[in-house]
């Protein structure tokens, strides 16, 4: 993860943390991606907006290599991964990159500050120090860390996903509707969190979002529209 | 249903599965020693036969007593040399006069007292073959004459082993017996395995997908799941474990089957049983790992796969069912075996298509009754068929295990009815005579025509006696015929109808006792010893015009005359032994069908809750969100109907085609095409048993729904 880090902000997609290019992926007979152009440099933020069913989750779910585009390449740091095997990709994953999903989809049988400690576990790192910081960020998120996940209000569950993203210090965030569940002002304290991630640690990070209000915090905005991206041409 | 009372019901099953799978594989292994076991025990009681009287230490001969529904084993014995070890199981010669009985015989002393001495003990366990063997050992008192029929021995333990004590053999071929170890025992505990480890599919398909994306390889993911079943898996080996080592210390009953386990079958066995379970072990964790190993992902979302159930599998199957079917009986006049190859081997590619039978029917079912929901505008139809379209997998389960439940049973009531006809017809040809008649087989020695003539004295006035020599007569042409002399007083042979005899008498009992066909003479005079190297068999006929026959005191009569005593019997004995020989050899299918099929019913029962508990959690938004309850409810019903149709046409339909080998074998089917309308009734009760489940899961959780995501 640390290469990653200490990329300075740059417009050439070559150096950047996460650049995609031409992307397709069709299920069945539908095309879902429609070659996909993006690169988000380290330290820097990227908003996608877009319609229902435009395709954004699909897009998020490339990048992260849980599914394998039909066509095209993505880059996370210097690494293809749409070449790696589907442990390489995990692998990748768990230490590159921090995932925020839409549902939050956290395991209901472990308390919020085990779910939020498991990518620490995951990559086999020391367990009091992952505890520590699953810890600081729960406190910052102010959650009840050994409270059964189960019970757990639906903004409460997006932010231990968003504590849980975050435990690696990933060089990559990916973050679907994470605030979607959240009222006004909780909206904003997770979204100052969230956004203050890239100058602070230097990764960077991608929102997919409905909300204009978050959506306008991101250093570059795209709609997303039946599978392609284009730049944003609301300013925000 | 939380993830926590899954994961614990799991646990259970998976621990007692992984038992019954390692139990069952030892069975395997134990029939083999079992089987040696009892031959080397038959063996060392057997005596080791000598021709020079002047080294023999004992003198023996052994027979049968006869009785309906019981046949037991009698050794005479006369010690020449006290000093010589007794028998195994004795711990010394009995007394003359006395006898000494084994423990299942307890119950009937009085009775073998009359007939072979006053029962002075019992023949400890090791001296048996089966614990429950039925065996008298016999020293007669001295009698007026001494028998011709004693062999003479040095001692026990003939290396030959012959079964000289005539235990009924209850299943006689250890091949056999691994055939039913396989189908009801092996299949079925594999089956419940694989049910177990697939409880909580959704949970875990759900955990792998996070987990995943937290960056856990899918080896990662094998080797969480291989430790979450590692303490179930152990603990379950470790009971088994437990049994097999008490089996090793002490004799274990089969409860049910009559039979006891000997200690030292287990330890003849052990190396074989332990490596057995060794590989057990890795055949279960295979099984626990293929059920819960990570799902290939397709997608965005990754969601289960549906198995296709082709539609020509499911002909195909009918196709089999007809075709073996229509072998066995074709096959059913000649070798037995050859036809029990057709229905098993039919049996089996049933049992293995079933499911995608199940699923297919399932699938259409599914699609036909969606279509309905479309076209009338019935949301519950809609739901209901779309479901059971869509994924039939659960529903089509169901229907297979209880089909299967059905087919198994079923199959062990055509055996039943099999083997019960064989007893009923012995019985009936048995019967009319008990009381009418009995045959005495008489030596041929001249020397002993005096114990002839002192029996014949010593019976009651009122029976006739006969001697009946049948012998053998050779054509030029090589046809044979056994031409039957009948020997008896003038006044006896006219008050049976056969002075000046020039026609065959075709009813009894001569033409049992000279086979039906043979050329009858009379011959006036008493009753003479035959001889000759001609000579086919030898026989006394007593007959009671009354009916009153106590065979019993026959035999008293004999065993005072002649040491050791001649033995009575009926004709019809040794048929009414073979069918009680089939009375055990059911029980013992019977006991392994109730073993199976209750694993079987484990197996529904837990993809019952399954898939119900599933079905109703994905019930509860539409319900929760449309404020009708009802369409859980008339959802749950319709997947009901559609299971227990299912399980009718698809279990029916495989069993039928048992019936007419049964009918073909000459037994009635109707039994068992009742059983099976029995069963598949029992499983559509089982079935509405599991939709009242799914309504009551699907009240619970509309009322908890809330709205926000499914969660777990
Ligand atoms: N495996 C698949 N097979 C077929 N179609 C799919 C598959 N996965 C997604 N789709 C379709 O692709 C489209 C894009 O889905 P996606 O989840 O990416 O939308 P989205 O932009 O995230 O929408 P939302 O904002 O509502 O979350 C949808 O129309 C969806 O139905
Ligand atoms: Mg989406």
């Amino acid at each position: 993860m640390t290469q990653i880090e200490t990329t300075p902000p740059s417009d050439t997609c070559s150096a950047a943390a996460l650049s995609c290019r031409q992307v397709r992926y069709r299920a069945g007979r539908t095309t879902i991606l429609d070659g996909v152009d993006l690169c988000v440099a380290g330290g820097r933020s990227a908003a996608i907006q877009g319609r229902s069913g435009s395709g954004k989750s699909t897009l998020l779910a490339v990048l992260m290599g849980l599914i394998r585009p039909t066509g095209g390449s993505v880059r996370v740091g210097e690494t293809e991964m749409s070449t790696l095997s589907r442990s390489r990709r995990a692998d990748l994953r768990g230490q590159h990159i921090g995932v925020v999903f839409q549902n939050a989809e956290l395991l209901d049988e472990l308390t919020a500050i085990e779910n939020v400690m498991l990518p620490a576990l995951l990559t086999h790192q020391e367990k009091a120090a992952a505890r520590t910081r699953a810890h600081g960020l729960l406190d910052e998120l102010e959650i009840p860390a050994d409270r059964s996940t189960a019970v757990l209000s639906g903004g409460e569950r997006q932010r231990v996903a968003m504590a849980r993203a975050l435990i690696n210090g990933p060089g990559l965030v990916l973050a679907d509707e994470p605030t979607g569940a959240l009222d006004a002002e909780l909206r904003e304290t997770s979204a100052d969190l969230l956004f203050s991630l890239p100058a602070s640690t230097g990764c960077a990070l991608l929102v997919v979002t409905h909300d204009p209000a978050v959506a306008s915090r991101a250093d570059e905005r795209y709609v997303m529209d039946t599978g392609r991206l284009a730049p944003s041409t609301l300013d925000g | 249903m939380t993830p926590a009372r899954i994961g614990l019901t799991q646990a259970v099953a998976i621990a007692a599965a992984t038992a019954l799978v390692v139990l069952s594989f030892a069975a395997l292994v134990l029939i083999d020693t079992t089987y040696d076991g009892r031959y080397q025990r038959s063996a060392d009681r057997t005596p080791i036969v000598t021709v020079d009287h002047e080294i023999a230490s004992f003198r023996f001969a052994h027979s049968f007593s006869a009785g309906p529904g019981r046949k037991f084993s009698v050794v005479y014995l006369d010690p020449l040399d006290r000093a010589a070890p007794p028998p195994p199981g004795l711990t010394q010669w009995p007394q003359p006069g006395t006898a000494v009985v084994s423990p299942s015989l307890a119950d009937r002393v009085d009775e073998i007292g009359v007939v072979y001495g006053e029962v002075v003990g019992t023949v400890d366990t090791s001296g048996l073959v089966q614990p429950t063997e039925d065996l008298v050992y016999a020293v007669p008192a001295p009698a007026m004459f001494d028998g011709s029929n004693w062999e003479h021995a040095v001692g026990f333990g003939a290396a030959n082993r012959v079964n000289m004590a005539g235990e009924i053999w209850i299943v006689e071929y250890a091949e056999r017996v691994y055939y039913l170890v396989l189908f009801f025992l092996v299949a079925p505990a594999m089956a419940l395995l694989a049910t177990a480890a697939h409880l909580g599919d959704e949970e875990r398909r759900r955990r792998h997908a996070i987990l995943e994306t937290l960056g856990a390889r899918p080896g990662r993911l094998v080797r969480l799941e291989a430790r979450r079943a590692a303490l179930p898996l152990l603990t379950g080996v470790a009971v088994a474990s437990g049994v097999l080592t008490a089996g090793s210390l002490v004799d274990l009953p089969l409860l049910g089957a009559g039979y006891w386990l000997r200690s030292e079958d287990f330890r003849a066995a052990a190396p074989a049983l332990w490596s057995v379970v060794a590989g057990s072990i890795v055949a279960a964790i295979c099984v626990v790992l293929v059920a819960t190993r990570p799902a290939r992902v397709r997608g965005a979302r990754p969601r289960g796969r549906e198995p296709r159930y082709p539609g020509w599998v499911a002909a195909l199957a009918a196709v089999i069912v007809l075709l073996t079917g229509r072998e066995a009986i074709n096959r059913v006049g000649g070798s037995l075996d050859e036809a029990a190859l057709w229905v098993f081997g039919g049996s089996m590619l049933s049992l293995i298509l079933l499911p995608t039978v199940c699923g297919w029917l399932t699938r259409t079912s599914g699609a036909l009754i969606g279509e309905l929901g479309s076209r009338g505008g019935h949301p519950a139809m809609l739901v209901a068929g779309a479901q059971l379209r869509s994924a039939p997998r659960g529903s089509a389960r169901l229907a297979a295990g209880c089909a299967m439940a059905v087919f198994l049973v079923s199959q062990i009531f055509a055996m039943l009815t099999l083997s019960y006809a064989e007893n009923a017809v012995a019985e009936s040809t048995a019967k009319p005579h008990d009381g009418s008649y009995v045959v005495i087989g008489v030596p041929r020695e001249r020397s002993m025509q005096p114990a002839l003539d002192q029996i014949v004295a010593d019976l009651a006035e009122n029976l006739h006696v006969v001697h009946v020599a049948t012998r053998v007569r050779e054509f030029p042409n090589s046809e044979i015929e056994f031409p039957a002399t009948i020997t008896g007083s003038v006044a006896m042979l006219e008050e049976l109808g056969l002075s000046g005899l020039n026609e065959v008498p075709t009813e009894w009992p001569w033409d049992e006792v000279a086979g039906s066909g043979n050329p009858l003479v009379t011959s006036a005079g008493p009753p003479t010893i035959a001889v000759g190297d001609d000579l086919s068999s030898s026989q006394m006929v007593v007959i009671d015009p009354a009916g009153q026959l106590d065979r019993s005191q026959i035999q008293h009569v004999l065993n005072t005359v002649v040491r050791p005593g001649w033995s009575v019997s009926i004709p019809g004995d040794a048929w009414r032994a073979g069918a009680l020989n089939a009375v055990h050899q059911s029980r013992w299918i019977v006991w392994f069908g109730v073993i199976g099929s209750s694993m079987l019913m484990a197996v529904v029962f837990l993809r019952t809750w399954q898939a119900s508990s599933l079905a109703a959690r994905r019930g509860a938004p539409l319900a929760a969100v449309s404020g009708r309850t009802g369409l859980t409810v008339r959802r749950a019903v319709m997947r009901g109907a559609v299971v227990a149709a299912t399980v009718a046409v698809a279990g029916g339909l495989a069993s039928y085609h048992l019936s007419w080998v049964v009918d073909a074998g000459g037994a009635d089917g109707g039994p068992v095409r009742q059983t099976i309308a029995v069963l598949c009734l029992l499983a559509t009760v089982a079935i509405s048993g599991a939709t009242a489940h799914e309504v009551y899961e699907g009240r619970r959780a509309v009322r908890s729904w809330r709205p926000g995501g499914e969660r777990s």
